[in-house]
């Protein structure tokens, strides 16, 4: 059940009657029903793997109530460990089993012996990669006593379950988000008006923006021998926003669809594509995994507060498992690397805390200088994505080499009238979202004062606009990891 | 939270009602699908020979060339499936069928049903050909919005063509032959070849159930005394020498066996039909309007030599050829 198909929109009125309507005076029934409908549109996508997150759950949620009722540190200890060990453990087995047999295979073929992999038909479990760390991140926070452990087992299933963010994020931590399930949510108007916008403006992303870029993008992607180096570039760019609308899209339509059940997920993503450099692009993007992995891993290794080349290690370490995660392929762990590359310098000259607040606050035209900042950053994102984009890390260096020959400078390969259009409503969409950056989503419009008819019509372009320009349904990207 | 429904509504209500609209409207959009179920309905009493099967014998066809009082009733990847089921619903449309016509290819009998990238046409005719099956369960919101049962937005944009340009899915003749393969296609047959080839590969050998299906169809024209002609039609090696020579194999020798223990039925290979050059044929496998007429004509002459052999074993009982390969 996608966000953007027409089961979830039959999907979501009525769980939103029911839980408004039916269930509204009694939270612990609020909670079951959150809880049900979200095995309902997990077992949608597979039911037989219900069973894993059920059996995560109540690994977590045992280990909590013991964390609590044991003072021992070695015991303490041994039960994070069961934790870790179970959620990555399935993580690792789901997605990784095949890629290590094949990796070992690989090496023992590199020392002249062949052997055949032992290789398994495992089907990758739908947001596995998101919800063990939402769990994950329960235990550790209860382990380092910034969070009290939870009795409700209700709350506790639902939180791990809550059906916005479940299957592509953003990763909660316990420390928001399962407080929200111990306190009665009250329907709150301006709040609900607010997620249907958000909702809007991430369907009008994915469907518009996403799925129409994708279309060139995996078109230049798969036959890049028959394409100039321009064309490889742009289909590059395409790519650039294929990303970023599809998860950032996804991400809204969850934050927006959270809302109007009461409850406020942490934002996910800040206007990456305005970042003045490497360190600001990761401040902004996909900020609940990064996070995740700056609390849980890159501090606890000792962060930045250490030696030099402690402080080196650990920057790899974070990119290259931060690029693991998303998918066992080598291509995804050289964008980790080329990332780290880059990020590194930025670190050492102590320049990745400069650029903080959003490009150009408080004013409408940035500087000279910030534009170049942002174009430059922008183009650097634009080419590291290949590695993520390719199939194979030899794919990836060719297309790269394809896009700096000669013919960068040709003239573009497809003469398609669509690609102009696309274009256009990129530079809209780009508009949309710079003068709109210091909002949380670019329609919260309501400080603008508009009165009721801009505003209606405002909502009736986009609505129309995805139905003319949206493309046949494609899955969101980070479905696959 | 009544504010919020009210204002819910209020902006639903006339995205509802354009959706009805829309859904009235692109069911009322002229396409060849709804074109020949009224033929067939309406018409059928005068209709002897019926052309089933897919693209291969929708453009390749041509009604009004090979006589017989021929339609074709094929579409664009209809598999066997379809063929079977718009057979047995319509066949009572037609008291005065002699013939079948149906193409046994190596698309045909790879063709998995529900699958595929063409899988959304079953929607084409479970809506416009009111051919019901069990593909497209009753909880599927497809069962009954034609809207939203494929890409709404492609279904959203056809129905706008249509209100503002007048701009109709008709793409067949009067006969039912599909005419948008015209000659003159600047076509790479080589490229075209390996895609095509690719994309009929189901990697699979095993095609019992479209057989079985195949059964099914011969067995209801056997009850009414309907002669059936299989018929591989003509490909360019291009697209042929891709095939899985072993399945294909398999394929052409089960055709003969069938035609072999069927009296009724006929098969007529023309693959590798040499006659065939590329100035007739509009991509590796499909046929330009031209080659569809140097066919259809191929065709008539090979049928009605099959027929009169058949009817020479009725009066002197002898054994005829049941199975022609290029034409010989």
């Amino acid at each position: 059940m996608f966000f953007n198909s027409i089961e979830f929109a039959f999907f979501l009125p009525i769980v939103f009657i029911l839980y408004w309507f039916v269930f509204n005076n009694n939270l612990r029934h609020q909670n079951i029903l959150l809880l049900i409908s979200s095995y309902f549109f997990y077992g949608c996508w597979d039911y037989r793997f219900l069973a894993l997150i059920i059996f995560s759950s109540f690994i977590d949620f045992f280990v909590g109530i013991r964390l609590l009722n044991t003072k021992d540190k070695k015991k303490r200890k041994l039960l994070l460990l069961l934790s870790i060990v179970v959620n990555l453990g399935f993580l690792g087995f789901f997605k990784y089993f095949n890629f290590f047999a094949d990796s070992f295979a690989d090496v023992f073929t590199l020392f002249g012996n062949h052997i055949e992999p032992t290789r398994l038909n495992i089907i990758l479990p739908v947001g596995i990669s998101f919800y063990t760390f939402q769990t994950l991140s329960y235990s550790i926070d209860v382990y380092n006593k910034k969070l009290q452990p939870t009795r409700d087992i209700i709350a506790f299933f639902s939180f791990v379950s809550f059906f916005p963010q479940l299957v592509a994020g953003p990763i909660e931590r316990a420390t928001n988000l399962l407080p929200q399930f111990y306190k009665r949510r009250n329907f709150e108007y301006a709040k609900a008006v607010d997620g249907m916008r958000q909702i809007l403006w991430g369907l009008f992303k994915k469907i518009v923006i996403a799925d129409n870029c994708a279309s060139y993008a995996d078109r230049i992607f798969d036959n890049s021998f028959d394409y100039s180096g321009s064309t490889l570039l742009l289909g590059a760019i395409f790519f650039t926003f294929q990303i970023y609308c599809d998860f950032s899209g996804y991400s809204d339509i969850a934050i927006g669809t959270s809302r109007l059940f009461g409850f406020n997920l942490r934002r996910n993503f800040n206007s990456p594509y305005f970042s003045r450099d490497i360190a600001e692009f990761w401040r902004r993007w996909h900020i609940s995994l990064s996070t995740w992995f700056r609390d849980y891993l890159y501090i606890p290794l000792g962060g930045s507060k250490c030696g030099l080349l402690m402080k080196i290690r650990n920057v790899f370490i974070i990119f290259i498992v931060s690029g693991f995660w998303h998918g066992a392929n080598w291509t995804f762990i050289l964008w980790g690397l080329v990332n780290a590359c880059l990020f590194l310098p930025v670190l050492l000259l102590k320049r990745n805390r400069i650029n903080t607040n959003i490009v150009a606050e408080g004013k409408n035209i940035p500087s000279v200088y910030e534009i170049f900042q942002m174009i430059k950053t922008f183009f650097i994102t634009v080419l590291v994505w290949v590695f993520f984009r390719a199939t194979s890390v030899n794919d990836a260096f060719v297309f790269m080499n394809r896009i700096f020959s000669k013919s960068l400078f040709s003239s573009i390969d497809i003469h398609e009238i669509k690609i102009y259009i696309l274009l256009f409503i990129l530079s809209i969409f780009i508009l949309v979202e710079w003068f709109q950056r210091e909002k949380e989503h670019p329609l919260q419009i309501c400080d603008l004062e508009l009165n009721i008819f801009i505003r209606s019509g405002i909502y009736y372009t986009l609505i129309l606009s995805i139905f003319f320009l949206g493309v046949s349904s494609q899955s969101f990207i980070y479905f696959q990891f | 939270m009544n504010k919020f429904i009210r204002r819910i509504i209020s902006y639903l209500v006339p995205i509802v009602l354009v959706f009805i609209g829309m859904e009235f409207v692109v069911r009322n959009i002229p396409n060849s699908y709804s074109y020949k179920e009224n033929i067939i309905k309406t018409k059928g009493d005068s209709i002897e020979t019926l052309i089933l099967g897919s693209s291969h014998t929708y453009y390749g066809i041509n009604p009004a060339v090979l006589g017989m009082n021929s339609f074709n009733f094929a579409n664009v990847s209809q598999s066997i499936y379809y063929d079977y089921n718009l057979l047995a619903n319509n066949i009572k449309y037609c008291p005065t069928l002699k013939n079948i016509i149906i193409p046994i290819s190596y698309f045909s009998m790879s063709k998995k049903l529900n699958s595929g990238e063409e899988n959304w046409r079953k929607y084409n005719y479970h809506h416009y050909m009111d051919c019901k099956t069990k593909i497209i369960p009753k909880y599927n919101i497809g069962y009954y919005s034609l809207l939203l049962s494929k890409s709404v937005f492609n279904e959203f944009r056809t129905g706008i063509k249509y209100l503002i340009l007048d701009k109709d899915k008709l793409a067949c003749s009067k006969y039912g032959w599909g005419t948008a393969c015209k000659e003159g296609n600047d076509c790479d047959f080589v490229k075209s070849g390996k895609l095509a080839s690719k994309r009929h590969e189901n990697n699979s050998s095993d095609f019992n159930r479209n057989i079985n299906l195949l059964n099914d169809i011969i067995n209801l024209a056997k009850e009414r005394n309907i002669n059936v002609f299989m018929i591989t039609t003509p490909t360019t090696k291009y697209y042929s020498d891709n095939l899985n020579p072993d399945k294909l194999y398999k394929i052409i020798n089960k055709c003969i066996n069938i035609s072999n223990v069927n009296d009724n039925v006929f098969y007529i290979n023309y693959l590798t039909d040499n006659r065939f050059s590329l100035k007739y044929f509009y991509d590796s496998d499909h046929l330009n309007n031209v080659g569809a007429v140097f066919f259809s004509e191929i065709l008539k002459k090979d049928v009605v030599r099959l027929l009169l052999s058949k009817k020479r074993l009725k009066i002197n009982k002898f054994s005829y050829k049941r199975s022609l390969v290029n034409g010989k």
